[in-house]
């Protein structure tokens, strides 16, 4: 796109909008939700139903009042977790720990999957080109954009009227309830409206939704960040992570903070809205770019190929990676300055950690546990671009070429292995280099860091390869199945204790074997199992694809 | 022009960057009139379609719909006219028959006998899920959804594209209705058998711009005719008459094409050497077109 181009798209948003923008809308919700009948109603109850069953933990873990002052004494000396958690208001009532346990992780969750839903109705439908059918009819501009708003908000109601409900039920106090939930929907609601404004922003569904991921990661860590300084910071005030936890709810609540996410949501949305009502149909704001004339002289195949297309993607989470390992390695730096001076939590954390003696080795394992879970997350959607490329009819173009199933399996199969293990090398790296660097020690600690990172790839291509696995025999299933996989790798991990599960139960996560070094003394056993499972699913794979029909 | 117009264009400009698509693009369609709209790909036809539907903005020109403009007055006037995009996607988690009602509904009414009956006429099954149709059966519910609509104007971009030839016949039956019936209708095509068998008039675009626009009919009179004739005496005297191409006469049979100048001097001519058969033929609209284009390209 040429710079002259640039000032007239913007100029063009100075203009009036055309009559009736909104026209179409409620048929067009209508469409949104008879499409994602089962999608809305299955995340919202998920979301309140683990919100109830972190509920019902407390009396079982902390019963008494002091188990609960305990709780949050020791908190007070670890800034990592408040960090990440944000702030205990109210430590003696379930309704107080519930909010503190589950608010932040509940609103990443439920911010992503509305920005998801958001992009999925209004930019995807449009680069599908189902826009120029639903345009060419009497629908205004904006009403795509309108209903799949709406779609989110949908979701978000039905969530916070379900999980107000079950909190309340279970004891947690209507009030206060009514509060949590409500808060945490309206925040969400947020990053939807900015979700809306990224599908004006890029041409792609995937840009949109890699967008408006960042965004809300991006808010997460500021809060987060804020959350981990001594005596609060303003950086806790700046996005709705902190305006859902500085709600307090259960704990003489701030309504009005309710009101300012409302409030912002519906700003971003009009603003998002304003854009849509007078761009070009399939248009985007950031302007095209032309690319090469030829293919570089290296793409000589499907493996090539997969490489070539999964580059941008692999170098965004690489930097987010680099990030993410810089964050964790600041708030290391203070967590194990604080935590010495509070022997209760330093053993706390050592028996999490396996009865290690150094705090610094309990803290570095809890947290290189994060990368795994998301590097298999990136593992998996470069998976089933596979499964996009079959749906879509690439694969044929590819497999009627002189190119075998396997070399196309493998192509973003090694993206995949290959790339989820560079994005553990570069978040231990980033960790291990930022924990070291007050010390001096920027050299060793990256080495250790890198060390106890790359020991969780076993247990990432063991999860990746499930859904290659099943792209051989079940192709229809890969997707849901793999992130079930995921999602239950997550609870195990994180949520296995608060939830009562037997070790039994959690040990099925392949994240549970992964030896806790340098916390504990090295275990090969279960590194060389996860591998020899990985390598017995790629069979499965390669000699599935060879056997059944493509596409199917 | 008319104040009659459906399709009233001036002067159309559009770049997408440093492409430019639209270059002065001027289209009329007076109601009534089945209009195809040619021109081979990537010259400027489905953005000529989406500036006219309001789904971009031209930098330049004018364009009038309906007697409104497309693009502030854009919804008030699809309620008025159908559409079948060129690239027809569908949601594949819907059924064919829920897609078109859901189209219909936008619309704001659906006409259940109609749609019926064009199900039928199709032989669409509505009860298949999208994504397990072909690409001709999604193709045929963008055209149930868009002929079940009783409006003024019809707009189709390529529209038999991936249908059978079958299914191509019932939608030009489909538009022969129409067009009895008075509506307006405007074809984008590059079959050109289809536009031949179902257009008055036509408009022939290249590089964002139209290079001939008129009746068919009148197109070809301009054209010229394929003449083959065997005579029973030798033909003299032919490189006197103008207009004469693509000569070959041989054993008395004479091949040859001939501008409309130059046919009576022609006849004169063969009637002169005695005319045994005579065929002649007006130009199929695919000669014509590829003639334009060359006369364009060179």
């Amino acid at each position: 796109m040429s710079a002259t181009t640039a000032p007239t798209r913007l100029a063009l948003l100075t203009l009036p909008a055309p009559a009736s923008s909104f026209a179409g809308t409620s048929t067009l919700l209508r469409l949104a939700l008879r499409r994602d009948r089962v999608r809305i109603p299955v995340w919202a109850l998920f979301a309140a139903l683990l919100t109830m069953s972190v509920a019902t933990s407390w009396d079982r873990l902390y019963p008494t009042a002091e188990d609960r002052l305990g709780l949050a004494a020791s908190l007070a000396a670890d800034p990592t977790l408040s960090a990440i958690l944000g702030p205990l208001f109210d430590p003696l009532t379930t309704g107080g720990l519930t909010a503190w346990r589950s608010g932040a992780g509940m609103l990443l969750t439920l911010g992503l999957v509305v920005s998801f839903l958001v992009v999925r109705h209004s930019r995807a439908d449009e680069v599908e080109g189902r826009g120029d059918l639903i345009l060419g009819g009497p629908v205004g501009h904006a009403a795509p954009l309108a209903a799949a708003l709406l779609s989110a908000a949908a979701l978000l109601g039905l969530f916070a009227v379900v999980c107000a409900v079950l909190l309340t039920a279970v004891g947690a106090g209507l009030v206060g309830s009514i509060a949590f939930a409500f808060t945490q929907a309206l925040a969400a609601l947020v990053f939807a409206a900015v979700a809306g404004v990224t599908a004006q922003m890029a041409r792609t569904s995937r840009g949109a939704n890699g967008l408006a991921g960042l965004v809300v990661g991006a808010a997460f860590l500021i809060t987060s960040t804020g959350n981990g300084q001594e005596g609060g910071s303003p950086l806790q005030w700046l996005t709705p992570f902190g305006w859902a936890q500085q709600t307090r709810a259960y704990a003489d609540e701030r309504w009005w903070l309710l009101g300012l996410s409302l409030l912002v949501a519906v700003g971003i949305a009009l603003v998002a809205l304003h854009i849509a009502a007078r761009r070009d149909v399939g248009d985007g704001l950031i302007a095209q770019r032309t690319g090469r004339r030829t293919a570089a002289s290296w793409i000589t195949g499907p493996v090539t190929l997969a490489w070539r297309l999964g580059r941008t993607s692999l170098v965004v989470w690489a930097i987010a990676f680099a990030v993410l390992g810089a964050v964790e390695g600041s708030m290391l730096n203070t967590s194990v300055d604080l935590v010495a001076k509070n022997p209760g939590l330093a053993d706390v954390l050592r028996k999490l950690a396996g009865g290690t003696t150094s705090l610094e080795d309990a803290f570095l394992v809890t947290m290189t546990g994060l990368f795994g879970l998301v590097a298999a997350g990136y593992g998996i959607s470069t998976v089933l671009r596979l499964r996009s490329e079959e749906e879509d009819g690439r694969a044929e173009l590819l497999l009627s070429g002189s190119q075998t199933r396997t070399s196309w399996l493998m192509g973003h199969g090694s993206v995949a292995l290959i790339g989820s293990t560079i994005l553990l090398a570069v978040g231990g790296l980033s960790l291990g280099a930022v924990f070291g660097a007050p010390g001096g020690d920027v050299v060793g600690q990256a080495w250790r860091a890198l060390l106890a990172t790359l020991l969780s790839a076993p247990a990432v291509w063991l999860v990746v390869a499930v859904p290659l696995a099943l792209i051989g025999v079940l192709p229809r299933l890969a997707a849901v199945v793999a992130w079930v996989v995921l999602v239950w790798c997550v609870l195990a991990g994180y949520f296995g204790v608060i939830l009562g599960l037997p070790d039994w139960l959690t040990q099925t996560s392949p994240f549970g074997h992964v030896p806790l070094w340098p916390a504990v003394p090295m275990r090969w056993t279960p590194v060389l199992l996860l591998t020899a499972a990985t390598v017995a699913l790629l069979a499965v794979a390669l000699t599935g694809l060879r056997r059944r029909d493509v596409p199917r | 022009m008319s104040n009659d117009a459906v399709i009233d264009v001036h002067g159309l400009i559009k770049s997408f960057g440093t492409t430019r698509a639209l270059d002065g693009l001027d289209l009329v369609v007076e109601r009534g009139e089945t209009h195809g709209f040619l021109g081979p790909n990537g010259a400027g036809k489905t953005t000529t379609l989406r500036v006219l539907l309001g789904m971009l903005r031209a930098d330049a020109g004018s364009a009038t719909l309906l007697g409104g403009d497309p693009w502030t007055d854009g919804v008030a006037l699809h309620s008025r006219l159908a559409y079948v995009p060129g690239d027809v996607s569908l949601w594949p988690s819907l059924t064919g028959g829920e897609t078109i009602d859901v189209l219909g509904r936008l619309r704001g009414r659906v006409d259940a006998a109609r749609r019926d009956r064009l199900v039928n006429a199709f032989a669409l099954d509505p009860s298949v899920k999208v994504s397990a149709y072909s690409k001709g059966n999604k193709q045929k519910v963008a055209l149930v959804a868009a002929l079940a609509a009783d409006v003024e104007l019809y707009v189709f971009d390529e529209p038999t594209d991936g249908l059978d030839p079958l299914m191509s016949e019932v939608f030009r039956d489909e538009v022969a209705a129409l067009r009895a019936a008075g509506r307006t209708i405007l074809l984008s095509s590059h079959v050109l058998a289809e536009v031949d068998a179902v257009c008055d008039r036509i408009s022939i675009v290249r590089a964002g711009r139209i290079v001939e626009s008129g009746l068919l009919a009148d197109l070809r009179h301009l054209q010229r005719m394929s003449v083959v004739a065997v005579t029973s005496h030798e033909l003299h005297g032919l490189e006197d008459v103008t207009g004469l191409h693509d000569v070959s006469y041989v054993d008395r049979t004479l091949r040859c094409t001939v501008e409309p100048a130059g046919l009576a001097d022609l006849l004169t001519h063969l009637t002169a050497a005695g005319i045994v058969s005579l065929e002649s033929r007006p130009p199929t609209l695919e000669e014509m077109f590829l003639r334009y284009y060359d006369q364009a390209g060179a």
